[in-house]
């Protein structure tokens, strides 16, 4: 891949990442004459619930892996 | 640069820039204020950055990415803990600055202040993980805003 495709690929993939933070400080700036219950009623978002279950069933069959590797 | 370094490069332009939003606004709407005023701005903005690194962990621990280096399995387990686990240590201390805000009671403000080191060092920890994957995330530049003047 060349250089600028990768550039591009890294640009694309931080979409999210970057999006966040402008459109949180976009947020923040609008919010910033209401009252504290108001700015502090909506909490950070989690990560993406697709990734934390690919996540975890990674590691569980990593897991059952070594079970079996161990002999048990 | 390998396709699996690339993301990783850019990640560390966004989170650069995500530093510069954060210490900009924490500055337009928090300096000068009380310590109370001041933890509640940053709490506003910690929310800012505690989103930014669920992108974070979502480019760097990506289903292409641990098939590239599943060695990273492990350190994405711990960031997506400690990011759950900072979430609810927000949570709590978003509650209390309400409460003080409401109340003005001394004890109550400063229960409040309290509460900001947990996120504080919950972000350093995952901040310390996104680093050891070669991902330059920077110290949180209002961790001082929690601190009573």
């Amino acid at each position: 891949m060349s250089g600028w495709a990768q550039a591009l690929a890294a640009a694309v993939d931080l979409v999210p990442v970057v999006s966040a933070g402008v459109t949180g400080g976009l947020s923040a700036w609008r919010d910033r004459k209401k009252s504290p219950a108001e700015r502090l009623a909506e909490g950070p978002r989690p990560v993406g619930a697709a990734l934390v279950a690919m996540v975890k069933e990674r590691r569980r069959q990593r897991d059952g892996a070594a079970v079996d590797g161990a002999g048990v | 640069m390998s396709p699996a370094k690339a993301p990783l490069g850019g990640a560390m332009g966004a989170f650069a820039l995500i530093g510069i939003l954060v210490s900009w606004a924490t500055c337009s709407s928090g300096c000068g204020a009380t310590a109370l005023d001041r933890s509640t701005t940053a709490a506003t903005v910690a929310k800012v950055a505690i989103d930014a690194t669920a992108g974070g962990i979502e480019v760097v621990c990506s289903e292409a990415s641990l098939n590239e280096a599943p060695e990273r399995l492990t350190a994405c387990e711990r960031a997506i803990d400690s990011h759950e686990a900072m979430r609810a240590a927000w949570a709590v201390w978003a509650a209390a600055l309400v409460v003080a805000h409401s109340e003005e009671d001394e004890g109550a403000i400063a229960i409040a202040l309290a509460l900001a080191a947990p996120v504080f060092g919950l972000y350093e920890s995952i901040a310390d993980m996104l680093r050891s994957l070669g991902v330059d995330v920077p110290a949180l530049p209002w961790a001082e805003a929690g601190e009573p003047s």
